[in-house]
């Protein structure tokens, strides 16, 4: 969802509200503006939920400098939200890089803000680990009032919600969960992203418009200073590419014929970079849309040509061996290696994947790298595989169940996490300012607000980006950089924008994330993994010749494979799970 | 139980006699390569170890630059004292030795009281039992049914939860069993009835001596079963302070381990990679110093001939 | 009818034989009593939940709430694209990994019995019990940096043979060697433990005796530390074959990629994928496969124990 579309309306009425600065309530439109007086005036108004079915929102904070035309959270003073001190118990992750959930610096902020105590239940270990103690608790009937950042899948919501043991939060938005209803107008796309089959709504999404993690999976970076040196431009198409990595290696760059022209490792899959010059391919599932029919992209025979373009760099020695092998660590010694890097070019999501990121030394290693652009394929076709509906909108961050006495007030206690401070103080800490007149952020606009350089080092000040949150694209590229302390983000910001945003498939095309019933889910579960072993696998083996692209038979033979396995009956699944989501 | 022999204590009788009888050649040539096969396998295991702990004292760029081969490069502390830091990191070493050490306390006397009866000849109902036993190997209800089991007994968020459900491991039973059945021959228990010693004083007296290693076989073994565990902790388990060393490990080194197309922000990728390449090589050896210590005094008890000396005594 | 009365007699007999026996032995049952009631609750009282496999599970309607699937997740995985080789693997491995590392820790324990020097045996048995705390990420990660195609030593090693770099890891032929020598060498020592502690009843008497009569080392090992190591050897044995159908999880996944996969499949890996991390997760068909894998493990068993029972005449139960 580019909030291109977006952006007009919202940012008249933004800007009105900046210019009115204190006076408040009515930014938030005409639905408002009729309880805006009442609240403000008795200022812990909204506690008595049967009373007043509704609440209104806190006056805006007038030292906050929005930039034109901004569209994102709004900093609004947070009332409390009971008189009397209130306690709930909420399921979370123990995380090391939040601390204790029960001295955490935000969680003593928002309870002095909310008058809300939460009582924490902390499960530890992965997220898979996480996610078999909660099944454990549901089906020994322990159930919390919420669970907090467990990453429960649209499918999991639905099958719950559907038996009554998570409540929908529909009936509750209008009258309680105000910034969050704000966001849902910023980003229409919402509500179709979050609500079930059945028209609910089982979650709180957190609302991460990141702009750059969009185009992550088929982000690819180039040695700027290996090209210069080769005495070559930046490749635009896959035949300049392979000559630049071919240059790579004959001047053996890295010494002692160490070189590694391209890497990519296991975690991170190359194929997304690799076949969008020949046909748009998001990556695994593989699943497109064609004209309203879900398709593969595997089975192609663009496909077996990205595979003879990517079996001719391995041959010619331009692709690390262990592509399919190393592990992130073992990719960072490459990149890292001292004296000279070995790596030329990679397939990583950013740099930190393959290099360390030194941000305060200007010169540092990693701003030699640059995004390699989606390449042109030799029958023009340029994709830069753009993640329009996977990316931006996530559910699951906050769950009320059925335990829930008076879920209007946890609703309000959500809503209270999407506004703009209470999200510096979730995701950053209380090191934050607001940036000051003049300051510039991430997109080169005015910037709103600004981080102390060591936040991210302390510990025990923040739920890191566990909860929901509304972060738009506007309020993200707000950041204001800091000379001393650049970040990645700019750089990875700015080069997505201009090298692979022209570039992005049409959005039509995309298969967007669907809800499964718990049959459905079954099945797709086993055949998705069938399949991705089987594609994988076999696009290993063409890469590395195992398999030759160039042999009918070998080809003929992989597509009677993945056929067997059943790409057939796993595309009826997806279509009819994506016929129910466009409703 | 023919205890035949001098009155010197075992071990020196064996190295005298040992010594008295001159090594034949080909006894020479044997031993010799015994010693180079061990002393080669030993240099083959103390490589990851070193390779470990060197890392733990490297600079932690120099580390993930691929430069500690087997020396430490760049020597610091760092990565030791941030791992004072996490208060979760210090109070888990605190809460893992706690349940290893009454888990394998508890773990061990039960494995005694059912081993010993069980290897004893003749007893009614002795194959069933077993069978009862081993049946538990092969067949188990199950996640979910187990942890409604511990949910219904008001175990869950409680230290019992860490020792109970994992208290007795068939396997142990089996392997106390068989020594048993080896090391207390019959003859010792009739022997024993003739002068008039009941079961209890039977064991008490005579089998509990008798069985030094198996003793701490067992206390070593279900130690280190506690002190490596980590699911018990998750599933049972909803409050940090209660929570093993080993959960924050797994954390530190399987999260970044997930797709990171699939993580959240790459800020917080960042965030996770970077605690990781500080505190992994650490906490692996901060996990292993307990076990190593605790080694020798298990291995005091694998003397030979422990078993005559103790019953003439 | 004569026969039929005496039988009675004998039934009688054996009766009053059996209730005299357990009474006299009532100290033994006594013992035995806490780990049976631990055994009845924390093995036999959760055993109800095997019925999932039955079932169309799921948490919230719950074990007896959930309606029933019958057969259907059995027929499921018996039918399913990938069984034949996810059987095949999972064996090949698990053998593989049996006759590989398990006479390991034997002939170690025997070779640290008979050194006589006392520090060299126990900074040996200590050297190789540490592995075994070395987490297995860890592990898998330093099998990646040994054999690395562009930086590994393994590399170094047989380019100095005139070989071309190879990347081990990718090698699908490679992944079972890599897998159970590993192990070997991270578990090995652990695994001599139990064997050292077996070889403290050999009376030292034996040895004197066999060393007046001339007897080598060598000869000595075998013939009489050996026989003390045999009965624990044979029950782990029958125990490991009771284990077929299953391997070490975490490490296996860890070992898979792309070009491996084929060989690196087991059946605990499909079962993760395909029961947790599925989108909804599927404790129905877990349960199921387990079920059947438990099914084979314990006929398995059974065999190999009537097997030892006739030939080593030792016997789990």
């Amino acid at each position: 969802m580019p909030n291109d579309h977006v952006r007009p309306g919202v940012s008249r009425r933004s800007l009105i509200a900046g210019a009115l600065g204190l006076t408040a309530a009515t930014a938030g439109g005409g639905l408002l503006s009729a309880c805006s007086g009442k609240s403000s005036a008795t200022g812990a108004a909204a506690g008595a939920g049967e009373a007043a079915p509704s609440v209104t929102l806190g006056p805006k904070l007038a030292t906050v400098q929005y930039p034109d035309g901004y569209v994102g959270p709004v900093a609004r003073a947070l009332k409390p939200i009971t008189t009397e001190k209130t306690t709930y118990k909420i399921v979370v992750k123990q995380d090391v890089t939040i601390g204790d959930w029960k001295t955490n610096a935000f969680t003593k902020w928002l309870e002095s803000k909310t008058n809300i105590h939460i009582e924490w239940s902390q499960i530890g270990g992965t997220d898979d680990d996480v996610m078999t103690k909660v099944n454990a608790m549901i089906a020994a009937g322990d159930i919390p009032d919420a669970f907090l950042g467990i990453a429960f899948t649209r499918s999991q919501l639905f099958l719950y919600g559907a038996q009554g043991l998570f409540t929908d939060i529909n009936q509750y938005i209008d009258g309680y969960a105000l910034n969050l209803q704000q966001a849902m107008k910023d980003y229409p796309d919402t509500r179709k992203l979050i609500q079930a089959p059945d028209k609910k709504i089982y979650s709180f999404p957190g609302i991460n418009d990141c702009y750059h993690c969009r185009a992550s999976d088929g982000r690819a970076w180039l040695n700027t200073e290996w090209i210069k040196q080769v005495g070559l431009a930046m490749p635009q198409t896959t035949d300049e590419f392979h000559e630049v990595l071919r240059a790579f290696k004959k001047a053996d760059l890295a010494g002692n014929g160490k070189t590694i022209p391209f890497a990519g490792y296991k975690d991170s899959a190359i194929d997304p970079f690799f076949m969008n010059p020949f046909l748009y391919n998001p990556g695994e599932p593989w699943l497109v849309v064609r004209d309203g029919k879900v398709d593969v992209a595997f089975d192609k025979d663009e496909w077996r040509e990205g595979l003879k373009f990517v079996n001719s760099l391995y041959k010619d020695g331009l692709i690390n061996r262990d592509v399919f092998t190393a592990d992130e660590d073992q990719l960072k010694r490459y990149g890292n290696a001292s004296g000279k890097p070995l790596i030329g070019g990679a397939r990583t999501n950013y740099w930190g994947s393959f290099l360390d990121i030194d941000q305060k030394d200007p010169d540092a290693r990693w701003r030699q790298y640059e995004a390699c652009p989606p390449l042109k394929g030799p029958n023009g076709v340029q994709y830069a595989a753009w993640d329009y509906t996977g990316v931006g909108v996530e559910v699951a961050h906050l769950v009320i169940t059925k335990k829930c006495a008076k879920p209007e007030q946890l609703v309000q206690w959500a809503d209270a996490q999407y506004e703009l401070e209470a999200i510096l103080r979730g995701y950053g800490g209380p090191a934050f300012a607001w940036a000051k007149k003049g300051e510039l952020g991430i997109n080169g606009k005015q910037a709103l607000y600004g981080f102390d350089a060591t936040w991210n080092s302390q510990k025990n000040i923040n739920w890191s980006q566990d909860n929901p949150m509304y972060r738009s694209q506007d309020f993200r590229l707000g950041e204001r950089v800091n000379p001393k302390d650049m970040t990645f983000e700019k750089p990875l910001y700015e080069q997505t924008r201009d090298k692979y945003f022209p570039h992005k498939q049409p959005q039509e095309m995309q298969f967007p994330p669907v809800t499964l019933d718990q049959d459905q889910a079954a099945q797709e579960a086993e055949l998705r993994t069938n399949l991705k072993g089987e594609v994988n696998q076999s696009f290993a083996k063409f890469l590395t010749g195992q398999l030759d692209p160039n042999d009918d038979g070998a080809w003929n033979d992989y597509k009677g494979r993945v056929e067997k396995i059943g790409v057939k009956p796993y595309l009826e699944l997806q279509q009819a799970a994506y016929e129910t989501y466009n409703g | 139980m023919s205890a035949a022999g001098g009155t010197l204590p075992p071990d020196e009788r064996r190295l005298g006699a040992g010594a008295a009888i001159q090594d034949t050649k080909s006894d020479k040539i044997a031993l010799a390569c015994i010693y180079t096969a061990l002393g080669l396998f030993c240099l083959a295991v103390l490589y990851p170890i070193v390779y470990v702990l060197s890392a733990s004292v490297s600079n932690t760029k120099r580390v993930s630059a691929g430069e500690v081969w087997l020396w430490p490069v760049g020597f610091t502390l760092d990565a030791y004292r941030a791992i004072l830091d996490y208060k979760s990191i210090v109070s888990g070493f605190g809460n893992s030795v706690f349940y290893a050490v009454a888990g394998a306390v508890v773990a061990t006397i039960l494995t005694l009281l059912a081993a010993y009866p069980l290897s004893r000849k003749g007893l009614p109902g002795k194959g069933i039992i077993m069978a009862a036993f081993v049946f538990t190997m092969m067949f188990s209800g199950g996640l979910i049914p187990t942890y409604l089991v511990v949910h219904d007994l008001g175990l869950l968020n409680t230290r019992w939860a860490m020792i109970l459900p994992t208290a007795l491991a068939v396997w142990n039973v089996i392997i106390t069993r068989t020594y048993f059945m080896v090391t207390i021959p019959e003859e010792l228990v009739e022997a024993g009835k003739v002068d008039g010693c009941s079961d209890f004083g039977f064991f008490w007296r005579v089998v509990l001596p008798l069985s030094k290693p198996i003793i701490a076989v067992n206390l070593l073994f279900y130690a280190v079963g506690s002190w490596n565990s980590f699911f018990n902790a998750l599933i049972y388990l909803t409050n940090e302070h209660l929570f093993p060393l080993q959960v924050i490990l797994r954390q530190i080194l399987l999260q970044t381990k997930v797709d990171p197309s699939q993580m959240a922000d790459t800020s917080k990728l960042a965030q996770m990679q970077e605690l990781q390449q500080q505190l992994k090589y650490s906490l692996i050896v901060i996990g292993m110093i307990p076990p190593l210590l605790v080694y020798p005094f298990v291995q005091k008890h694998f003397v030979k001939g422990a078993m005559v000396g103790s019953l003439k005594g | 009818m004569p026969s039929a009365a005496h039988k009675r007699t004998r039934v009688a007999k054996s009766r009053v034989g059996l209730g005299l026996r357990i009474r006299r032995n009532w100290q033994l049952y006594a013992m035995l009593a806490l780990p049976l009631i631990w055994l009845a609750i924390f093995a036999y009282w959760p055993m109800y939940g095997v019925i999932i496999a039955f079932k169309d599970y799921n948490v919230v309607s719950g074990i007896w709430g959930s309606p029933w699937a019958g057969m259907k997740y059995f027929e499921r995985f018996v039918e399913s694209y990938q069984f034949w080789r996810l059987i095949k693997n999972t064996v090949y491995l698990h053998v593989y990994e049996l006759v590989a590392t398990f006479p390991l820790p034997i002939i170690l324990a025997l070779c640290l019995n008979t050194v006589r020097k006392k520090w060299f045996s126990r900074t040996t048995q200590l050297i190789t019990y540490a592995p075994h705390f070395i987490s297995t990420v860890v592990v898998v990660g330093l099998l990646v940096v040994l054999t690395s195609p562009n930086t590994g030593v393994t590399n170094k090693l047989i380019g100095l043979f005139g070989f071309g770099p190879t990347d081990v890891m990718g090698d699908s032929g490679m992944f079972r060697h890599l897998y159970v020598w590993s192990g070997a060498w991270q578990t090995m020592g652990f695994a001599a433990i139990i064997y050292l502690a077996a070889l403290t009843s050999v009376p030292p008497e034996l040895h004197e005796a066999a060393i007046v009569d001339g007897a080598s080392r060598l000869r000595r090992m075998w013939h009489i530390d050996l026989p003390a190591i045999v009965p624990v050897a044979v029950i782990l044995l029958i125990l490991d074959i009771g284990r077929i159908l299953s391997v070490g999880f975490e490490k296996v996944l860890l070992m898979q990629n792309s070009l491996n996969l084929d060989v690196a499949e087991v059946i605990d890996t499909y079962v993760y994928k395909i029961g947790l991390a599925s989108s909804v997760p599927q404790f129905s068909y877990a349960t199921a496969i387990g079920l059947f894998r438990s099914v084979i493990g314990l006929v398995l068993l059974v065999l190999a124990n009537t097997f030892a029972r006739r030939f080593a005449k030792s016997s789990l139960w």
